[in-house]
């Protein structure tokens, strides 16, 4: 069996004339937490809902070495997803959807989740619109992670939540979920809380794949150097991707080793994925702006 | 696995209340109208008073049975003709829809579970229990009327023979009903699932449009003939109401004889109803109900 989980090549999706997602390639090895990151419209929905082989799209897509489209059913059999905050039904109890669950996933396991649960502050007999929209995340990712499947594919899952409930979230996904076999696959806006979670990035920008990248070698590619404001000019010189503050001065990101006559003036320091995902991501007036607060 | 076990039992869950209320209100009637000492019939027409000690007890039963079965079944009916444009779209409205989405279950079934729960199960359901409902309801009346003995004493064989074969020509019919009805049913689940609130008003208000339009200027009244057929052939499916002989029930018949003659009659009229399938109409609805139900399929494979 490939390692490989999900392999995108040339990907292109389109709302009318509207390109959501331009040409995009990349792949998805077993194992691995991926953070697909972006602004708002940057494509990262409309590229899950591919995936889930909800949305057609151009190009050649396989996941789990299926078809989302044309075997949507097969596929979802192995994966998970859960596509956005609060969306269990309010009708329905705990107790309920388990049953639900057992009926329609041939990989869920409703001891699994009864014991998920039990950690949580949810019960069995609780209707989901007498929840939190922590709790329902928490039962959402609870009923989830207990389907064996291969991936899990995560869409804005703690947007909204207080701090707690996202903590809550990402500690049950990681120790409940990921066992080094499986894969895992968020988006979120929340890029600082993830970031310690993550193996690999896949940033967009405005439909366009702008980095896919492993953190070790984001830790190998990118360099910044913080510095004082007296040797700005030539970090500017240099054109940095980006140049931002730092605690006691300013920063300067450059992709790959900076010039050399730059490293006496400055001290390195790990970039932030925050700081790379702004640098790749910026639109060019929010450069400007920012490039001028830096200095 | 049962997916098509669990989309049912899904509805079950989220209904159950309304549907427990619903096929309850036969007994709530019966026992309304069990506080009142006459019943006020209307014969051939003719209005005529007559006291409930004055009716022979098995029609009593019967009346009670009959009645409340079929109280039960049009009740449930009418409550769910009325919600079946609303489920198209009652997932998007609660968002739900993705979770519905992220299993791994095909369309068409996810679609076709809650009409087959709406539109069929559930009216059988609820003649069942308003069936079971008139038993009850058959004692007190008798006990109230005729004295206890005489509920024992009812030709129980004969009874329940003819109720089986009533709620079996209407199981029947039903099915009959519904595949008449499907084309107008599903359309108007099409124009809501695509239109939202104005899909119903925008169906409407389109159909006596395009009436309108062929009647005045092509003369042809295809619209509304169209219409009063299927609807005739609807109502035909739960009962054509002729005898073999094609001579009209009058309801003026001895109910004891009746309850000897009354199946072989209901035989008759299923295989009346069998026969009205035979009609090129079918295959218009058929088609009619296959086109919206692929709108359906394609508006739920665009999620929200």
């Amino acid at each position: 069996m490939s390692d490989l989980l999900i392999e995108a090549h040339e990907l292109t999706m389109r709302y009318g004339p509207r390109t959501a997602v331009d040409h995009v390639s990349f792949q998805i090895p077993k194992g691995r937490v991926f953070g697909l990151l972006g602004h708002n419209g940057a494509g990262k929905t409309t590229l899950m809902k591919a995936l889930v082989g909800l949305l057609p799209a151009q190009g050649q897509l396989r996941v789990l070495g299926l078809d989302p489209l044309r075997e949507r059913v097969k596929l979802l059999e192995q994966v998970c997803w859960i596509p956005d905050v609060a969306v269990l039904p309010r009708w329905a109890r705990v107790s309920e959807l388990i049953t639900m669950l057992g009926g329609l996933h041939p990989r869920f396991s409703a001891e699994r989740a009864r014991t998920l649960l039990a950690r949580t502050d949810v019960s069995l007999r609780d209707k989901v619109s007498s929840l939190s929209k922590g709790m329902v995340v928490q039962t959402h990712l609870a009923l989830m992670a207990a389907i064996d499947a291969r991936l899990m594919i995560l869409d804005e899952p703690t947007l909204g939540l207080d701090v707690i409930s996202r903590k809550a979230f990402y500690e049950m996904l990681i120790d409940e979920w990921c066992d080094g076999e499986r894969s895992v696959i968020v988006s979120t806006h929340q890029v600082e809380e993830i970031e310690t979670l993550l193996s690999d990035v896949l940033m967009l920008n405005e439909g366009k794949l702008a980095l896919a990248i492993s953190l070790e070698d984001v830790d190998r590619r990118f360099v910044a150097l913080s510095h004082d404001a007296a040797v700005a000019a030539d970090m500017e010189a240099a054109h940095p991707l980006l140049r931002y503050r730092v605690q006691g001065g300013s920063a300067a990101l450059f992709d790959g080793e900076p010039p050399q006559h730059l490293l006496p003036l400055g001290r390195r320091i790990r970039p932030s994925l925050v700081d790379l995902f702004v640098a790749l991501t910026r639109r060019p007036e929010a450069h400007r702006t920012q490039f001028q607060d830096a200095r | 696995m049962n997916t098509l076990k669990t989309l049912l039992q899904r509805e079950w869950f989220q209904h159950r209340t309304g549907w427990i209320v619903i096929a309850l209100v036969p007994l709530a009637i019966g026992l309304f109208v069990l506080g009142m000492t006459q019943l006020h019939l209307n014969v051939d027409g003719n209005e005529a008073t007559l006291t409930i000690e004055e009716a022979p007890p098995v029609a009593l039963a019967l009346a009670a049975i009959a009645g409340a079965g079929a109280a039960g079944f049009f009740v449930a009916w009418l409550v769910s003709l009325f919600q079946v444009p609303g489920l198209a779209r009652r997932d998007q409205q609660d968002r739900s829809i993705e979770f519905w989405l992220s299993m791994p279950v095909g369309h068409a079934v996810s679609l076709a579970a809650p009409m087959l729960a709406h539109l069929l199960l559930f009216p059988l359901a609820a003649m069942g229990i308003g069936v079971a409902s008139g038993l009850a309801l058959s004692v007190l009346l008798l006990a109230k009327t005729a004295g206890l003995a005489a509920w024992f004493g009812l030709p129980w064989l004969s009874l329940l023979g003819l109720t089986l074969a009533l709620m079996l020509r209407v199981g029947y019919g039903l099915l009959l009903t519904t595949l008449w009805l499907s084309p107008l049913i599903l359309l108007a689940m099409a124009a809501s699932a695509w239109l939202k609130r104005w899909g119903l008003p925008a169906l409407v208000a389109g159909v006596i449009v395009v009436g309108k339009l062929l009647e005045t200027f092509f003369g042809t009244p295809v619209v509304w003939v169209t219409g009063r057929m299927l609807l005739e052939r609807a109502g035909r499916g739960l009962l054509t109401g002729e005898k073999p002989g094609g001579v009209a029930v009058n309801g003026n018949e001895d109910p004891t004889a009746m309850l000897a003659q009354a199946p072989g009659w209901l035989w008759d009229d299923a295989l009346g109803a069998t026969a009205d399938l035979a009609h090129p109409l079918l295959l218009l609805a058929l088609a009619v109900s296959a086109g919206c139900f692929a709108l359906l399929v394609l508006r739920r494979r665009q999620g929200a």
